[in-house]
């Protein structure tokens, strides 16, 4: 009884497979106007001459099938191109409508991974010593400050191999005295008595506090960002201590969701220095508060350090093309906390320029002394100039980069920017049409296989082949059912592993039944041969299919991506393959001498 | 039918010594070529439809330091730099193809940066070493020590003729490769148990392990052997033939694998768990040796 409902249960939980997926697009409508957005994409599609698969509503969203992912994307970019801000698109891959019943109960198809899908994948790596480098520095700052006001002499405060700071002192006595009263004042930092000086890092705690805001933090920007681009079932986790790994399923512009994912950019807005000359500073004479920037052309201009306007105080962003000449434009508006002081500066200012300079920074690898080390460069140019002529609200539109400059600072400022550099340590891009071939390959081979086994153990042990074919039939329905209902991600190796597991679990079956042609040389009792022979094939069994499974554990946890699918089905298959040859082959053969079928002739 | 394996054991222990000789040395010589996962690097291929842009694009490229370009059928084209830190190459050829970026289709691209790559070859070791130790503590639970001891050889004999075989071919040791191996690994022992639990159970009568008891053993799993190896194997030539170039690397330790497993399995680990026993009973009962350490406890306590 229990074997037909597990039975049936894993034909339910496996046939999703078997329908697939269909490109799909979500059109959102995003204000509350009451649009027929059906109708105006209905009217949309006829003009464009797209054709789709079905196209029907679900909950205020519009979902339009595609036949193919090339179709999709060639609608989704033509209807992104519209620039209405007002309606979100997203790019998902749906299961099939016919399995709505199925979802019910939580039955889907499995997740394909990138070498079967098409896709990107990246792992990036988050540089946090340099924030944690720059939030020493401050506490330094406030360090210096308690010092002198105490009055305590000390020769000096220097860096030490970039990364920690140490106190010199003149006179060791000062320095037990010196550390109690910093110990109170600061309690993130660990001070420790060396000689003639302290000794200053950061606590472990702070450390770690710090580098879990930052990475949370930038996945969530990360995530955002990934959204603005369309794609709605991407992951973005972190791994190990400063990783994050981010995949993008079915994606079509992977330059630019590369350079939308790693960018640190933002907008200042800064006062032009009109006091001092610039022609004197390029010759050296830089004015203690002011500092040279350039712009596209590569002309200098002296700007004031104290920024106007920061990136931060952006609220939000979107592209656009300006009212009066249509250049491409930003349309930013403000933080109402700093509309006040931005008002008053403007006001103050009236008549005078002020640069709008694009800020971004990113990190490279150099070779320094034979290792390599990331070094973080910073791109400062100024966009534009604009005299001041009245004081400045929280709407307003900035011109001067290019289209997909103007779109992709949009994103970026809309997002919120990235709390620490980012850099790209690994990238994996597979091509949708490969994802395809190798998704039928794969396919094929099991089927192959599968067929070759059932053949060659039919013609070997004839009725008991029979039965080790039901049990292999049925071991693999309840893989695949295993691997949809926990949701592991299939990659091409994980085929793979499907093919092995078949070998595999034939061996345990093939124990048995020797055993069973053995001792029918010793009796002929049925019964007596068929629970001898378990008996003794039992251990054998056991042992050889623990070992395998060590292995595929050990795989498992020590390999990655597409080795960590392999090991995961290796390892679910032989479990399977353990239960059916184990408790239930033995169901089988009792049922059918119960039913008196003479399995042994 | 009884085969007397035994028998031309000596045979197949010098066929195994010779090939384990050559395997080492062309590892030596050969050494191997790592995958991009563990050297660090970029692999791009593209697929070019217009010869020649085709050309034109592999004439940039070729001015690059360290690059391999190779060219397929069908005017396909796979790039190699296999470097760890290639930082301005990769720029450089970003640049040569976003310039002819419609005439291009993508077919994969393999960026593994340098810190990826150490993290893998220090996991590889890592699981390595696990998956010896696991082995031996396992075998030496579930039977007795002699046999963990005769099985961890028997594997490190199937892995160094793998790795020769690799080196040889000029296979890459990519990290399907590794995983090939892995399972090469478990596929092994899983025969060398299934023999041993059979002479397990013979011991049950005798208390020895001698010549005989293998002999027996492997008989009665030959059968088992021979059709289990075939099943696999068939499932492994399926992949070959359909999957092709793909899942080359992998298909093919393993299949070399398994037939290397099989063979090592019947004649090695049984050979020499019986010699190993047979020399540890020796050491244990041989009044020679114990008589030549009392004779040197003597030299020692009396001075000259």
């Amino acid at each position: 009884m229990i074997i037909l409902l597990l039975f049936l249960f894993s034909i339910l939980y496996s046939l999703p497979n078997l329908y697939g997926e269909d490109p799909a697009l979500i059109i959102n409508s995003k204000s509350n106007k009451n649009i027929n957005l059906l109708d105006n994409i209905k009217k949309k599609l006829d003009f464009y001459n797209i054709e789709c698969k079905s196209i029907y509503t679900n909950n205020d969203k519009v979902i339009i099938r595609f036949k193919s992912t090339n179709i999709q994307f060639e609608c989704f970019n033509l209807f992104k191109n519209e620039q209405n801000n007002e309606i979100s698109y997203f790019l998902n891959m749906l299961p099939s409508n016919k399995l709505y019943y199925l979802n019910k109960i939580g039955s889907y198809p499995m997740k394909l991974g990138l070498d079967l899908r098409g896709g990107i994948h990246i792992t990036l790596k988050v540089n946090i010593k340099n924030k944690i480098k720059n939030e020493l520095k401050g506490k330094i700052k406030n360090l210096e400050y308690i010092l002198k006001n105490k009055n305590i002499k000390y020769k000096d405060i220097r860096e030490l191999n970039n990364k920690n700071f140490e106190v010199i002192f003149e006179h060791v006595k000062d320095i037990e005295n010196t550390i109690d009263i910093l110990k109170n004042k600061f309690k993130e930092i660990n001070f420790i008595k060396n000689k003639n000086f302290i000794k200053i890092t950061l606590k472990r705690v702070k450390k770690l506090e710090i580098r879990n805001n930052i990475i949370n933090q930038t996945i969530l920007i990360l995530s955002n960002r990934i959204n603005e681009l369309g794609i709605s079932d991407s992951i973005v986790k972190r791994v190990g201590k400063d990783r994050i790994a981010i995949e993008i399923p079915g994606i079509q512009d992977l330059d630019r969701a590369k350079r939308i994912l790693g960018k640190t950019a933002t907008l200042s807005f800064m006062l032009i220095d009109t006091k001092h000359s610039i022609n004197r500073a390029i010759r050296g004479k830089i004015p203690k508060n002011s500092k040279i920037y350039y712009d596209k052309n590569n002309n200098p201009f002296l700007i004031k350090k104290k920024s106007v306007l920061d990136g931060d105080s952006i609220v939000y962003a979107s592209s656009g093309f300006d009212e009066q000449f249509n250049k491409p434009c930003i349309n930013i508006k403000i933080n109402t906390d700093k509309i006040k002081n931005f008002e008053k500066i403007t006001r103050k200012n009236i008549g005078k320029p002020m640069a709008i300079i694009y800020k971004e920074n990113y990190i490279i690898n150099k070779k320094v002394d034979n290792k390599i080390i990331n070094k973080e460069e910073k791109i400062r140019k100024i966009i534009n100039i604009a005299t001041i002529m009245s004081s400045l609200s929280s709407n307003f539109q900035i011109t001067g980069l290019s289209i997909q400059e103007s779109k992709d600072t949009a994103i970026i400022l809309r997002s919120g920017n990235l709390p620490a550099t980012v850099s790209i340590i690994e990238e994996k891009i597979v091509g949708p049409t490969l994802g395809e071939k190798n998704v039928k390959n794969g396919m094929y081979s099991i089927l192959v296989s599968l067929l070759l086994i059932i053949i060659f153990m039919f013609y070997y042990y004839k009725k008991l082949g029979l039965i080790a074919n039901i049990i292999l039939i049925f071991n693999l329905l309840l893989l695949t059912s295993l691997m949809s209902i926990i949701g592991i991600v299939l990659t091409l190796p994980g085929l793979a592993g499907i093919v092995l597991t078949i070998g595999i679990s034939i061996d345990s079956n093939i124990l048995i039944f020797e055993r069973i042609k053995e001792e029918k040389k010793d009796t002929l009792i049925t019964e007596y041969i068929i629970s001898k022979s378990f008996k003794n094939a039992h251990n054998s069994i056991i042992d050889a299919n623990c070992t395998t499974l060590l292995i595929g554990i050990i795989l498992f946890l020590l390999g990655s991506g597409p080795i960590k699918g392999f090991a995961f089905t290796l390892s679910i298959g032989i479990i399977t393959s353990m239960y059916c040859s184990l408790f239930l082959i033995k169901n089988v053969i009792e049922l059918a001498l119960i039913k008196n079928i003479k399995i042994l002739k | 039918m009884k085969i007397d394996f035994i028998k031309n054991s000596k045979y197949f222990i010098i066929l195994s010594l010779i090939a384990c000789i050559v395997s080492i040395s062309s590892i030596l010589i050969n050494k191997i070529d790592m995958g991009l996962e563990f050297t660090g690097g970029i692999e791009i291929e593209l697929y070019v439809k217009n010869r020649n842009i085709l050309k034109k694009i592999t004439n940039e490229l070729a001015e690059i330091n360290d690059i391999k370009i190779e060219n397929y059928y069908n005017n396909n084209i796979k790039i190699k730099i296999k470097k760890k830190n290639i930082d301005k190459a990769k720029q450089n050829i970003e640049t040569i193809l976003e310039n002819k970026k419609k005439y291009i289709e993508l077919i994969s691209t393999d960026y593994i940066g340098s810190e990826i790559s150490d993290d893998t070859i220090k996991n590889t070791i890592v699981a390595t070493i696990l998956a010896v130790i696991s082995m031996i503590v396992y075998l030496s639970i579930r039977f007795q020590y002699k046999f963990a001891i005769g099985a961890t050889i028997t594997l490190l004999h199937d892995m160094i003729l793998i790795l020769g075989m690799i080196s040889i071919m000029k296979i890459e040791f990519t990290i399907a490769a590794l995983a090939a191996i892995f399972t090469v690994f478990g596929y092994s022992i899983n025969d060398t148990v299934v023999i041993f639990d059979r002479v397990r159970e013979n011991i049950k009568f005798k208390k020895k392990i001698d010549y005989i008891i293998i002999n027996n053993s492997i008989n009665s799993t030959l059968s088992r052997t021979l059709i289990t190896s075939i099943s696999t194997l068939i499932t492994i030539i399926i992949l070959i033939i359909i999957c092709g170039k793909i899942l080359f690397e992998f298909s093919i330790i393993l299949l070399a694998g398994i037939i290397i497993g099989t063979y090592s399995s019947i004649y090695i680990s049984t050979i020499l768990t019986v010699n190993l026993s047979n020399y540890i009973n020796n050491i244990k009962f041989n009044s020679k040796i114990n008589n030549y350490f009392e004779k040197i406890k003597r030299k020692v306590r009396t001075p000259k």
